[in-house]
């Protein structure tokens, strides 16, 4: 059988029997992988070391369709972020991104723009990681829920469809799907944003995480913007996965 | 259908890690064709091991007394801790003979994918044993694994605070292993901590 070869995070892992390993992973193409590592943790095997997570591993499996769990022969690392990821705290925090991130994907769906984003979100994570937790939170909710399609209207009204004006206020409303312009009734859950809020919220989904540097709102207007986010996830998607 | 008594043996065996369905059924079968004295004897050793074991109050060691017999020992030199995740970590260190410190038993490694944060190990204990013994040296003997690490680096970050020398184990290339196995990270550590050869002249 050939093997199928596959960059991929881990995201999660447990031992399994006495020296095999069964790792969860996040593919390139956007899918969750449960792998099998037999052996691994034997002294000569020299692959759970290579098992790391905050990297990206190059791993090599046998996939056979209708199974969970596949047979993995080799891992390699190919670029290791531990350095950036290196204390528990900054270590905390990317994985509260990974797990909202996998929330998304389902059994059999791909999804590889949410493997891009994480992988970015590792990438500069170094830059980044000075960035505001509110405005960094937002900005990925954007991200992995547009890519996931459960995306928020935020470019026009989600109940008229004209374009959002930048000089006036707007609100938001997960139960009508997003912003909402000034002439339209506003549903009972529409949050008040500001036209900088507006702007923003377009900004952190049009722009990399390290051009969030750029803007400079307050913080009361990045911790209003999540809550409006969390209230969208809450309200389409539902409370993630354990 | 098995009966009631099997199925609820292997609901229970279901429990114990590795162990799947599969496994727990095996067992269970392989349980039914021994003779009823071994049956017993396991129970026996079962009842007597939730009964007698205990955790030590101090390292969180397991023992048959608290505390246990090695926090217990005056011979020992209590002013060296060992932290090892484990109670088996401390037996493979105790197997070697060459320490005679105590221990301190962490219950486990920092590990954020898996949510297990400093809550849910035994850091806070250790953090009072060093601030209230006359400890002067705290070894970190944390698997070599990137959670054992971050582990280092957090109790390193608190214990750099009180007046203990802080070490940790040697790492490099395992005896009996080969170097065309061992990862990149492995073969760089084991070069930053090169020993030198004494050579008699």
């Amino acid at each position: 059988m050939k093997p199928t070869v596959k960059k991929g995070l881990l995201i999660g892992r447990t031992r399994y029997k006495e020296s095999s390993l069964i790792i969860r992973t996040l593919m390139e193409d956007g899918s969750l992988v449960s792998l099998l590592f037999k052996g691994a943790l034997r002294r000569k095997s020299g692959i759970a070391g290579r098992i790391r997570p905050f990297a990206l591993l190059e791993f090599v499996y046998y996939h056979r369709p209708g199974k969970n769990i596949y047979t993995a022969s080799d891992v390699e690392v190919l670029e290791d972020f531990s350095d950036a990821v290196s204390d528990y705290t900054s270590q905390q925090r990317v994985a509260k991104f990974f797990k909202k991130a996998v929330s998304l994907i389902k059994p059999e769906q791909s999804v590889p723009e949410i493997f891009d984003i994480v992988l970015a979100l590792l990438r500069e994570w170094k830059e980044i990681s000075s960035l505001s937790e509110n405005l960094l939170w937002s900005g990925f909710l954007l991200k992995i829920m547009t890519f996931a399609g459960f995306s928020p209207t935020i470019f026009r009204c989600a109940i008229c469809g004209g374009k959002i004006n930048h000089e006036e206020n707007s609100a938001f409303s997960p139960s009508a799907g997003g912003l909402i312009c000034s002439s339209c009734r506003k549903p009972n859950d529409a949050i008040q944003f500001s036209k900088e809020m507006v702007k923003t919220a377009q900004f952190l989904l049009s722009n990399s995480f390290t051009k969030y540097f750029k803007i400079m709102p307050a913080e009361d207007e990045f911790k209003k913007l999540n809550i409006a986010l969390q209230k969208f996830w809450e309200y389409h998607i539902g409370e993630e996965k354990s | 259908m098995a009966s009631q008594a099997i199925e609820e043996l292997i609901a229970e065996l279901c429990r114990l890690p590795g162990f799947g369905v599969r496994t727990a059924t095996r067992i269970a079968y392989f349980l039914l064709s021994r003779p009823k004295e071994d049956i017993y004897a396991l129970i026996d050793a079962l009842k007597k091991f939730a009964e007698n074991v205990k955790v030590c109050s101090i390292c969180f060691n397991v023992s048959e007394c608290d505390p246990c017999p090695i926090c217990a020992d005056e011979n020992r030199d209590h002013s060296v801790i060992c932290v090892v995740e484990e109670p088996q970590d401390l037996a493979a260190i105790e197997n070697t003979g060459v320490y005679d410190g105590v221990y301190h038993i962490l219950g486990g490694v920092l590990d954020a994918l898996e949510g297990i944060s400093p809550d849910d190990l035994h850091i806070k204990e250790l953090f009072q044993r060093v601030s209230e013994g006359d400890v002067k040296e705290v070894i970190l003997a944390l698997n070599p694994t990137s959670e054992g690490e971050t582990t280092i680096s957090y109790l390193t970050k608190y214990l750099k605070n009180y007046d203990v020398k802080i070490t940790t184990l040697a790492k490099g290339i395992s005896s009996g292993s080969d170097l065309e196995f061992a990862d990149k990270r492995t073969i760089r550590q084991a070069l930053e901590n090169r020993t030198k050869i004494e050579v008699e002249k």
